[in-house]
């Protein structure tokens, strides 16, 4: 108990996260597996967070270009939080350098307000969908349009909490390294979005 | 907290972030394998690196075209100062001019 307190005080290490249980049975064996299982999602997740599409593309392309050239010889269990580690490295940069730019070309800043990206899916063209009721369809896509939007409003940290456990399905360790910090803040941040998230979230409640 | 954790229904909201995932448009479909398969490559994008060549070069040249008209203005000063200070090289220059004038009058009078 005590030792369990204090492993969750401290940042967890990359090597504890191989004896995570559940990591054990992973869908994916080389570097290209992996990558074309995670691209769609860190893309998604990453244009839910910063907005921007084109950024969002390119963000995800140096995390993977990052990924194989320093990374692909650590052991495959280690592979996904490493990869959500090095993306969110890579949005507080796009954040960091948003922030300056903003600063400087002020008419660019209202101009990035108008013209946010960011648009809805239209989930009624996937294929997956056709065998779906077309109210069924266009009430999930209205609930995902919702929660997306309100997902945005987070803050950073809890956006990053909120969508490694509930979207890629991390256990708290991974999640705390991937964060960069405790299973005692991935607790407390993921705890606030779902808090914020409340109206959003109603929908998914047991009834 | 997990009196607001339990109650949400997980594989819902799963299903739902999924099909976000999965309404992944071709188009960025396609842009995602490119990208993924360059970097398997390791061939990184280097439109950044060739955009700030490219704005270095920029500024370099103005930079040159900015400073020319001062060197310009400049060289007659340094012309002048050179004009005062090597009165050695006209000495020479006058005494090229003056050989010229004795090879020209040993030539006109060998004519006459």
């Amino acid at each position: 108990m005590m030792a369990n307190l204090i492993s969750q005080s401290k940042e967890p290490e990359i090597s504890q996260i191989a004896s995570t249980p559940g990591s054990a049975t992973l869908p994916y064996e080389t570097m290209e597996e992996f990558l074309k299982g995670i691209e769609k999602r860190a893309f998604q997740m990453t244009k839910i967070s910063t907005s921007r599409y084109e950024e969002a593309l390119d963000i995800v392309q140096e995390t993977m270009f990052k990924m194989v050239e320093k990374y692909a010889s650590k052991p495959v269990q280690e592979w996904k939080p490493l990869f959500y580690r090095i993306l969110n490295n890579k949005i507080t940069d796009h954040y960091r350098r948003q922030a300056v730019r903003d600063n400087i070309f002020i008419w660019k800043r209202l101009d990035n307000e108008q013209n946010d990206d960011f648009s809805q899916l239209d989930l009624s063209s996937h294929p997956d969908r056709h065998s779906e009721e077309p109210d069924e369809v266009l009430m999930r896509q209205q609930r995902i349009d919702r929660l997306a939007e309100g997902v945005k409003q987070l803050a950073k940290r809890q956006r990053e909490a909120f969508l490694l456990r509930s979207w890629e399905g991390l256990s708290t360790r991974e999640t705390a390294y991937a964060m960069g910090c405790t299973e005692g803040s991935v607790k407390t941040h993921y705890s606030r979005a779902l808090e914020k998230l409340r109206d959003q979230m109603d929908e998914y409640h047991y009834d | 907290m997990n009196t607001t954790m339990t109650k949400i229904n997980q594989s819902k909201l799963t299903k739902d972030l999924t099909s976000l995932e999965d309404g992944t448009s071709v188009q960025d479909t396609f842009r995602l394998a490119n990208a993924r398969n360059k970097a398997l490559r390791g061939q990184r994008s280097r439109s950044n690196t060739w955009s700030w060549l490219v704005l270095g070069s920029s500024c370099a040249a103005l930079a040159i075209i900015m400073l020319t008209p001062l060197s310009m203005e400049t060289s007659p000063y340094v012309d002048t100062t050179l004009a005062i200070n090597g009165p050695e090289q006209f000495a020479a220059a006058d005494q090229d001019e003056g050989l010229a004038f004795y090879y020209w009058l040993d030539v006109y009078d060998a004519y006459e």
